[in-house]
Parts: structure tokens; sequence; C-alpha cells
């Protein structure tokens, strides 16, 4: 069974070394290649996971590979599979094989064809390592690896200057999280000597670590520095404040990668990871109040934004952003199974809906959307979608989404009621944006003046397929998965949250609409009153800028100090002068002992002996 | 009494004499001659232990230091007598093209 | 004998010491040669003082008689005077404090060496010296020299042999026209 669930890691790396040498006139091949490799992934994980549908629980832990082995120093790669990874492989092997699939169509065009499908690849080859990870440090450097993929990806069409841009953007936002979060590893590292063995492992790491923390109370808040140090790793690959800003720009990547990458599966690894260590974050109070609060003003701030944006992809965008901070919020209340959870369900319908999207791009090659119109009647299966999407989104019943967002609305009802309130607010702004997306694009007359096609059974398959785990991931019973002891609390749905959170879900939609079917007049009177709001929103309420101002005025004068400091004092004063001048003056002077003289070379030959003789006996005499 | 002592004394009073002039003269074959000095002075110290222990080794070795210190001087004296034809100098103090 | 050992001792110690110093410090090669003479002359006495007979005998016949006879041969063949010497000692004499300096230190390491010398012969055990059948006579040394010490014996012949090829080869003069 082991050596199985190695194939479904190492399948898409096989297809990212193969795919270069897949010749021009055989691109498609390739592609095929990617898709394979991903459906047998799939179909190994659905045989992994057939216990666990029929409530077995079960993990396995198998490691091969020792790294390193020391006395204090015990490194080792292997793979650890309990249910919450099954949960997290069967999301990134599933929504990925669908998007693959998605893709063949996508990009038939495109020249840099082959290069996409080997960043696919080993992207998933890179999520897949970080969900079976068994130790902390293995999921660091798939971590990294995931991050890797990511700026390879959005920067697909480099010779855009945006989107070469965005790909920087994205991987320098994700490095100075992960140096938070390296620092929190090694501080885990220094704590877990506690009980004598050092470890990395997720297995033997929480009764370590829970030794260490009741062991004093500075240690405590120890536990507490080194916790929210690995979730500064969580801010920058989950893009929560204040480390969102790249995933906005990351939109300029391909459709397909912001669905796979930016929606479904490489920003909840963050969530995963909280999820994971999450008995170690249990022990700090501290530590989860500051997640819940961050993870509660990220969903606000992020659809606040949402509200305003023009380009659809940015919308969905901005829409991530508010849900992962609904799932970290949840994890910070004191349930990560919620979370896992609400990210489940999410990876299906933001898959769905950034994918009919691709689809109303490919059709109207246009992504403003004040530019479409009246497409419900032009592409009816794929406005279909994205109502589902929608529908899944905003949280209205059958739709999967409904469970996920109200067991957390729940939670935070019973634990939090300022981050209850918020989150409220944040259900209606959410049913805002989407409705007003869907105003603009769905409704009214054709602004377009193209032929509008539906896309092909390739782009299509995978989108009915998301549609119905959409609708239908409330019902299959996920929730098994994560409610587990380790995984946090548990609540019960509660009736006055549900009625709220529905009515105003449709409250919301209602007013998008109503607002964009006054006269014109009257909404650019609206837009003048506020037009100040309009402007701090559009500007990012000036993150872009503060960030700009950081770097042009304390990071770049530090970093030429120190090139400066290197390269005078350093270089040029130790090695330099100091080391090199001082042996070379050292050499000059010395070698004038050699005068050639015989008289010389015998006087010093004669004190020599002089020196010995009062080593060997005087010496000893006198003692 | 006469005792040991008495001839290492003597012998060690040679020894740095010799080593002085070794050090100090201007002449390549002064040099020579001091170095014979402390020849001498070795060979004094051993005859005196030979004679103090009952073996007879030392004054055997004392052969053979005269043996050695005649072959010695006379390849000394060659050297010198060749630097004499090509330099015409005998000062040690000129003869340096070991010199740094 | 035993009551003339100890000023013979002295007169002879005494002498040798005395004519070191003068082959040391006077300048004139030949005046040195025969002060050398003198020293080893002495020596020889102490030798017999030592009962080493033959090697006193040695002493002289083949140190003061060959050795010192051959410097002196070298030193007439190059007629060396010791006046440059004495000439470029005041020839430099801007440079005598240097060179004074430079004699004080060789002096004080010589001293050095000399008190290291006393220090570690003073802390021996003082020895008498057996005076029954004991003799460095002919007989017992070259018992001794043919039995127990052969094989240096053959060895130095060896390395006399090897100084002979060595001067020969380093010393003669090319002949300037053919036989």
């Amino acid at each position: 069974m082991t050596s199985r669930t190695w194939l479904i890691l190492f399948l898409p790396l096989v297809s990212f070394v193969l795919l270069p040498f897949v010749p021009e006139e055989k691109r498609k091949f390739g592609g095929w290649i990617a898709c394979a490799s991903m459906l047998f992934a799939f179909i190994l994980t659905l045989k992994l996971a057939l216990p666990l549908f029929q409530g077995e629980i079960f993990h396995i832990y198998h490691t091969p590979l020792e790294w390193i082995s020391l006395p204090g120093l015990k490194l080792e790669f292997g793979l650890l599979i309990d249910p919450l990874s099954i949960l997290m492989l069967l999301v990134v092997t599933g929504v990925g094989s669908s998007i693959f699939f998605y893709s063949l169509e996508y990009m038939e065009h495109d020249p840099g064809y082959r290069r996409y499908f080997a960043g696919l690849s080993l992207f998933s080859f890179s999520m897949i390592g970080i969900v079976i990870s068994s130790n902390l440090l293995e999921l660091f450097i798939f971590w990294e690896l995931v991050g890797l993929s990511s700026y390879l990806l959005i920067g697909h069409w480099y010779q855009k200057p945006a989107a070469a841009d965005a790909g920087k953007k994205a991987f320098l936002t994700n490095r100075v999280g992960d140096f938070g979060f390296l620092i929190g590893i090694l501080l885990l590292w220094t704590f877990s000597s506690s009980t004598g063995i050092r470890t990395l492992n997720f297995l033997q790491l929480t009764a370590t670590i829970t030794n260490f923390a009741q062991t004093s109370s500075a240690n405590q808040t120890w536990l507490t520095v080194a916790m929210l140090l690995i979730f500064s790793g969580v801010l920058g690959k989950s893009a929560q404040f204040p480390l969102h800003v790249w995933l906005p720009d990351a939109m300029e990547g391909p459709t397909p990668v912001s669905a796979l990458i930016h929606a479904a599966t490489m920003v909840a690894a963050g969530v995963y990871l909280l999820a994971r260590m999450f008995p170690l974050f249990a022990l700090s109070p501290v530590a989860l109040e500051v997640i819940a609060y961050i993870g509660g003003f990220t969903a606000f701030f992020a659809a606040t934004q949402a509200i305003i944006q023009k380009d659809i992809k940015r919308i969905l965008a901005y829409s991530t952003l508010s849900q992962l901070g609904y799932m970290v919020m949840a994890v910070g209340l004191g349930s990560a199974g919620i979370g896992m959870y609400h990210l489940t369900t999410h990876a299906f319908f933001k898959a769905l809906l950034f994918l009919s999207a691709g689809s109303i791009i490919h059709a109207t090659e246009e992504q403003d959307i004040t530019a479409m119109g009246g497409l419900l009647k032009k592409m009816p299966l794929t406005s279909a979608a994205f109502l589902i999407g929608s529908f899944a989104l905003i949280g209205f019943w059958p739709a999967s989404g409904f469970f996920s967002k109200d067991e957390i609305l729940s939670l935070a009802f019973s634990q939090n009621r300022f981050l209850f309130w918020t989150s409220v607010f944040t259900v209606f702004m959410t049913a805002l944006y989407m409705g007003r997306t869907i105003s603009l694009v769905f409704l009214g007359s054709s602004k377009s003046r193209k032929k509008l096609h539906e896309p092909t059974q390739k782009m299509i398959l995978p989108l009915a397929l998301l549609s119905f785990f959409s609708l239908a991931a409330g019902f299959l019973g996920l929730q098994r998965f994560v409610h587990s002891e380790t995984l946090g609390r548990h609540v019960e749905t509660n009736s006055f949250v549900i009625s709220l959170a529905t009515s105003l879900g449709i409250l919301g939609v209602c007013v998008a609409f109503s607002f964009y079917k006054i006269r014109e007049k009257k909404r650019k009177q609206f837009s003048e009153t506020f037009g100040w709001l309009n402007e701090i929103l559009v500007r990012k309420y000036y993150m872009d800028d503060l960030y700009d101002l950081i770097l042009r005025y304390i990071q770049q004068p530090l970093a030429q100090f120190l090139n400066w400091f290197e390269k005078r004092i350093i270089v040029e004063g130790v090695v330099n002068q100091a080391a090199a001048g001082f042996t070379a003056k050292a050499g000059n002077h010395l070698r004038k002992l050699q005068t050639g003289r015989i008289q010389t070379y015998l006087s010093v030959f004669c004190a020599g002996v002089v020196v010995i003789i009062y080593f060997l006996t005087i010496r000893t005499l006198h003692q | 009494m006469i005792s040991l002592n008495h001839y290492l004394i003597t012998s060690g009073i040679l020894f740095a004499i010799g080593a002085f002039g070794v050090l100090t003269r201007k002449n390549i074959i002064m040099i020579l001659l001091s170095i014979e000095i402390m020849l001498n002075a070795a060979n004094l110290s051993f005859v005196a232990f030979s004679s103090a222990l009952g073996d007879l080794g030392g004054q055997v070795i004392s052969l053979f230091v005269v043996a050695i210190a005649a072959s010695e001087v006379a390849i000394g004296l060659a050297i010198a007598v060749l630097i004499f034809r090509n330099r015409g100098i005998l000062d040690p103090n000129e003869m340096n093209l070991m010199k740094w | 004998m035993n009551h003339l050992q100890i000023p013979l001792f002295y007169i002879f110690a005494l002498t040798a010491i005395a004519s070191s110093i003068v082959v040391v410090k006077d300048r004139r090669p030949t005046y040195g040669v025969l002060a050398l003479a003198v020293t080893m002359i002495s020596l020889s006495g102490l030798f017999i003082l030592l009962q080493a007979y033959f090697v006193a005998v040695i002493q002289i016949l083949i140190y003061a008689g060959a050795i010192l006879v051959l410097f002196l041969f070298v030193i007439m063949l190059l007629g060396v005077t010791g006046a440059d010497e004495a000439q470029e000692i005041s020839r430099k004499n801007k440079m005598t404090s240097i060179a004074k300096m430079h004699r004080n230190i060789k002096i004080l390491l010589a001293l050095t060496l000399l008190s290291e010398l006393i220090t570690v012969i003073f802390a021996l055990q003082d020895s008498k010296f057996p005076q029954e059948n004991f003799a460095g006579t002919v007989e017992a040394i070259g018992t001794a020299l043919f039995t127990n010490y052969l094989l240096p014996f053959e060895l130095v012949s060896g390395i006399l042999l090897i100084g002979i090829f060595g001067i020969v080869n380093l010393a003669h003069k090319e002949l300037k026209k053919p036989l």
C-alpha cells in the first residue's frame, strides 16, 4: 500500500521530467501525458481513500529514507497518511485532474504549451508532497517548491512585463512569510529537545512540545512566539493580511493556473498547515486569537475591495482572499476541522468559478465586466456553471458552500461575537459583489460584438463535474474526514445563524441587481458622492504604495549599506589589508633574516641549541 | 682531588671559546681553526668519560673524531682555496650568494 | 703520581684555555695555528693524566703534526697575513657600533652556552677515576678497535678515501697543455 502512495507523489514528477523531451510537433501528446499522470494519481487516491468512506479510520506512516542521522540531529524523509491528508489529496488530485483536462483545450494555441504542463506537473508534485509529508522540514521543502511553481506559472507569459512582475511579487511576498516560517521551525526544533530527542516529525512533535510548554510559563510564551512565526508562513502562502498583496496580481497568469493554484490548492496549503499543526496551536490561546482576528479581518478587508473591481478574475481573486480569511478564522476560533471543510467546498466552487470565467474570457476575449453583458442568453452552459458557483459561494442551500460557511458562522457565534458580526457583514458583501458580477456579465444586453460560442467538450466536462461537486459535496459526508479530536471543536448549527446568513445573502443579491437597474445618471451621482471611498478601495487601501515606500526608503538603503560594508570593510579591509597585507609585510621583514652569511646562520643555530638545552635539561633540573 | 667535573668543565670552556671563535672571526681559515678547538673539547670530554666509566669506547671514538676532523679540515681548506682563487677574498661576510 | 695530578691538571688545563683564547683573539693566522698547537699539546698532557696514552700520542702525531701543518701550508699558499682583517675593522669604523653589538651578542651566547653546560655538569653524579686495570694502552685500544669497533673503523677509512677524492676533484688545476 505504501508503494502505491509513493506513486501518487511521483507520477506528476515523472510527467514534469518527461515533458521537456516532447517534440514541438507532438506537443498535444505532452498534454495528455500530464493529464494521464494526474488522473492515475487521482484513481490511486480514491483507492487509498476507500476504507475511509467505509468508516474505518487509519493512518500510514512510512519512512524509507533517513537523510541525516547524527546524535542530536535526525532528519528523515517519509510519508504520513491520515484522514486529513487523504482529504487534501482528493482535492488536489481530483480538482487538479479536472483542471489539467480543461487546460488541454484552453491552452491549445499557446506557444508555451509544454512549458505550461511541465509547470503544472511540478506544482502537483510539490503540492502532493506538502500533503503527505511526515515532518516539518520535508513539508518546508515542498512548501518552497510550491512557491517556485507558482512563480513559474504566474509568469508563464513572461514577455508581458505585468506578468513577470506579478510572478516576482508573489515569490518575494511568499519569501517574507517563509522567513518567519523557517525561524518558527528552528524554534520548534530547539524546543522539541525537551524529551531528549530532537524531532520535527508530526507524530512525535505534539508530545514533545506539550511537554515543553508545560514546564514553565516562559516556555509558554516562547511557544506562542514560535507558533506565530509558523503562522507567518501561512500569511504568505494563504495570502492573509498583510502579505495578501500578491494574490490579485497573480491573476496575470493563465486562468486554469488561477483556478488550480490560487483558488483550490496552493493557497489552501496554509490552511492545511494550520490543521496539521493544530494540536500545537491549541497549546497557545494567544496565537489562536491572533490567527482568528487576522483571518476575520482579511475576510472583511478583501470583500470590501472586491466590490469595486472591474476585472472578473480580480473579483474572484479578492473573493478567494476573503474565503481564505474565513478558513483561517475558523482555525483561530478553535476548529481546524471546520476550516478544512470550508477549504474542500471552496476548492470545488472556486475552481468552478474560475474555469467558467476562463470560458467567458476565451469566448469574449475580454476580462472587463463592464464590457460584457447578456451572456446568459448567449452562453447558457457557462452561465449555469458560473451561477452554480456563485450560489455556493454566497452560501445558499443546498450548495456545499452553505454547509461549510454556516458551520463557520455558528462557530464564530459561539466563540467571538465581534468576529461573528464582521463575518456576517462579509457575507452580505460577498452577496453584493457576486450579485454585481452576475448583473453586469450575464444580465442586460450584450456589449460584445463577437460571435460568442460555448467552449468545447474538453472544457465543458470539467465545468460539469465541478458543478456537480459544488452542489453535492455537502451531502457526501466529507465531514467525517475532518471531525476528529485533534482537529478542534465541533459545533451544532444554529438556526438563527442560518436564517441570518441566508437572508443577508438574498438581500445582497437584490441590492446589487437593483443598483444596476437604476438609471445611469443616478448611478453616476452615487459614484461621485462616494468617490473618496472608491478611491481608497481602488488603490487597495494604499497598501501597494506603502510597500513601495518601505522598499524604497528602508530596504534599499539598508541593502546598499550592507553592500558597501561588505565591499569596503570586509573584503578590502579584513581580507585584503589585514590578512593579505599583513602576510606580505611580515614576509618582507622576515626575509631579511636570510642574510646569506654563514655566521648569521650559525649564531641563530647556536641560540637554538641554547634554548633546546635549556628545555631539555635545565628545566627538568629546576622542577 | 681531580674529579670528572674538572675535566668536563675544562671541556665546556674550550667548547664555548671555540664557538665564540666560529661566530666572530672574519677569516674562513680562522673559522676552521675554531672548529678544531671545538672538536678538541669534545675529544677531551669523551676521553674523560671513558676514563671515569672504565669503558674504552670513549677513546676509540676519540680516534675516529680525529680521523674525521682530518678529512673535514682538508675538504674545508680545499674549498677555501677555491674561493680564494675565484674571488680573492676570505671574508665570510662577503660570501652571501644565498642572500634573500 | 697522585700528588702531582692536581698541579699538572691545572697547568695543562689553564694552558689549553689560554692558548685557545689566543687562537680566537689574535688576528694573525700563523700565530693562531701555533697557539692551537700549544692547545693540542696541553690537551695531550691531559689525556696522559687520564691514562689514555694512545690517544694522547695520536693527538700530537696526527692532530698537531699533520692537520695543523696542513693549515700552515694553506695559509702560506694563500699568503694570508691577517692584515686585511685588521684593515677591514678600521675601514668600517662607522659600522663598529653595530659590529660591537653583534660581537656582544655572540659573547653572551657563548657564555650562556657555557653556563648551561656547567649547570648540567654539576647536576651529574660525580665520578672518581678507577685506577686499577684500566689503561688506554696500545694493545687495549688495538684490541677494542679490531673487535668491537671494527665496522666504524672500516667506515672511517671509507670516509678518508672519499675525502681524498673530493679534494682532488675540487682543488686541482686544469692542465694548460696536454701531457
